[in-house]
């Protein structure tokens, strides 16, 4: 009972530290980012997919979408990232030839395992309820299911080493379940038993789809030195060319001109 | 400006279709034409034109009579009207003729919209069944007919303020490594500039674009994305639409950008900048 309340008095003391630390120089740990999801190499995928993520301080909202993956199936989705991964989606060169526990083909087969060197850990489960923590990894009742999904959630929290991450492009989305055999079902197959967990079929935890989260860029986009502007050879057809508000301003200018001259 | 040769070309009629092979451009552009002094005589000459004379072999294209968009046709008599005034203002003060073309913008800045009609909507133009989305693949170069704009496309990042680089020159055009590649679900994102060190950038004519105008992307796989354009819009870079050019869609798209508006001295930059919106029209393997 003691313990319980003392927990109960930490933990909001512990989020209310947090998210002061998280609202004072973390200013920048505002903004959003998108993923544009791929089929990971090796394994049979046609499918594609979109992640969104957007971030205030610690709070993160997402909207996840695919298209294309193996019907009336549960596809656990995830935000990896890892300190030293190398925070990118893998290669095929990632699959290694050394079998992993249950897997019977290493060479056709593209585990989330294999895959961890590049896009490193689960740090937020992308569930459709309830908690996102990596323990719900692999909760399979509570992910979007079949072969064209959408869905959002917001009030996520992420330690502030995540959002820093999603937001400086070194985060990863990637979507799991892949129908080795295309039985149209998860099953051991020729893939056999997951390497995550063995009371799943290895399908069921394999990675589909993979995306960087990168970051939207931050206001306008400085496309351009102004030099023509100074140049009446070229600003001449520039407002020809139909600067209608130019003109405008242009009529504007002389009139005062004018009246000034004459006066 | 870096000195380059100059070709004078007679009779200031020209200086119109000059103004059009200026941003028309392989990559390198070629040097812009000469600088003609311009006569009354020439300025009538110019204004007798169509006032989108940057739309390289646009008339011949069309013909008469075409299928003009009609908002097209009421920009193009507005923009007539005004370009009359403005250019009459540029001439009859030739020395103050490059500030007046600064002074002249921030006054406008307050007016709305860069078309005469309300933009048009995207999906009015788009063919009723979507193409298929692409895999992704890279872009490499970047067609626009009705600019005569041809480039190639090098990728672009972010810089450490958060904000998209831009190209180090006048040409190419950069993809933002950010986006979905052209082709793929979701607005693909180029940028390039009006202009840079003196010369007119490959986006020099990006506000004369109009709905249903192609861009070709051709990707590095080999496969070609035609994009149609829904619209073309201007937005000070403070009030830029982030969302409705970066944020999520129900299709294949892309957005170009470059700058616009009044350059401003203290800041370096435009004040604006001019996107335009498209959305996929064909795709080829």
């Amino acid at each position: 009972m003691n313990r319980i309340t003392r927990a109960a008095l930490t933990v909001p003391i512990v989020s209310l530290t947090a998210l002061l630390a998280a609202a004072g120089p973390a200013m920048a740990a505002e903004g959003s980012a998108r993923a544009d999801l791929t089929p990971v190499p090796v394994n049979p995928v046609t499918a594609s997919g979109q992640g969104t993520v957007q971030i205030s301080g610690t709070n993160l909202s997402f909207t996840l979408a695919a298209q294309g993956l193996l019907a009336d199936a549960p596809h656990a989705a995830h935000i990896h990232f890892g300190a030293t991964a190398r925070n990118e989606c893998p290669t095929a060169s990632d699959n290694n030839a050394a079998a992993l526990a249950g897997e019977t083909d290493p060479h056709t087969h593209f585990t989330t395992t294999e895959g961890a060197p590049a896009y490193g850990e689960i740090v937020v489960s992308l569930t459709t309820s309830g908690d996102t923590s990596p323990a719900s990894g692999l909760a399979v009742d509570r992910f979007a299911v079949g072969d064209d999904f959408e869905y959002s959630r917001g009030d996520v929290q992420v330690s502030q080493e995540v959002a820093d991450a999603i937001l400086s492009g070194k985060a990863v989305v990637v979507i799991h379940g892949v129908d080795y055999d295309g039985d149209g079902a998860y099953s051991a197959g020729d893939r056999g038993v997951s390497d995550l967990d063995a009371s799943l079929p290895g399908e069921a935890t394999d990675p589909a789809l993979c995306g960087v989260l990168k970051a939207t860029p931050a206001g306008g986009v400085a496309a351009g030195d102004g030099s023509s502007a100074t140049d009446e050879a070229s600003s001449l057809p520039y407002v020809l060319g139909g600067l209608a508000l130019t003109a405008a301003g242009g009529a504007a200018f002389a009139a005062r001109r004018n009246s000034r001259t004459t006066a | 400006m870096p000195d380059r040769p100059r070709t004078a070309r007679p009779g200031s009629s020209e200086t119109g279709a000059g103004g059009a092979a200026r941003i028309v451009g392989p990559y390198p552009p070629p040097p812009p034409p000469a600088r003609t002094p311009v006569s009354d005589a020439g300025i009538l000459d110019l204004l007798a034109r169509p006032p989108a004379v940057t739309r390289y072999g646009r008339s011949a294209r069309l013909g008469p009579g075409a299928n003009r968009p009609r908002a097209g046709r009421a920009w193009a008599a507005a923009s007539v009207l005004l370009a009359a005034a403005s250019v009459g203002a540029v001439v009859l003060f030739p020395q103050d003729a490059g500030p007046s073309a600064r002074l002249a913008a921030p006054l406008a800045v307050e007016a709305a919209p860069l078309t005469g009609a309300p933009p048009l909507q995207g999906r009015s133009v788009s063919p009723a069944a979507a193409p298929r989305e692409l895999p992704a693949s890279e872009p490499v170069r970047l067609q626009i007919p009705a600019l005569g704009v041809s480039s190639e496309i090098m990728t672009l990042g972010l810089e450490s303020d958060g904000s998209m680089e831009v190209p180090p020159g006048a040409y190419p055009v950069g993809w933002y490594d950010g986006s979905p590649t052209p082709g793929r679900l979701g607005p693909a994102v180029l940028a390039g500039h009006v202009d840079w060190e003196g010369e007119p950038g490959a986006f020099y004519g990006l506000r004369e674009l109009r709905a249903g105008d192609t861009v070709v992307v051709d990707r590095a796989d080999g496969t070609v994305a035609t994009f149609r354009v829904d619209r073309v819009e201007e937005h000070p870079k403070d009030e830029f639409p982030t969302e409705e050019v970066y944020g999520g869609i129900d299709h294949v798209g892309l957005r170009l950008i470059t700058c616009g508006g009044a350059f401003e001295d203290d800041t370096g930059d435009y004040q604006a900048n001019v996107i335009a919106f498209a959305s996929l029209a064909e795709a080829t393997d």
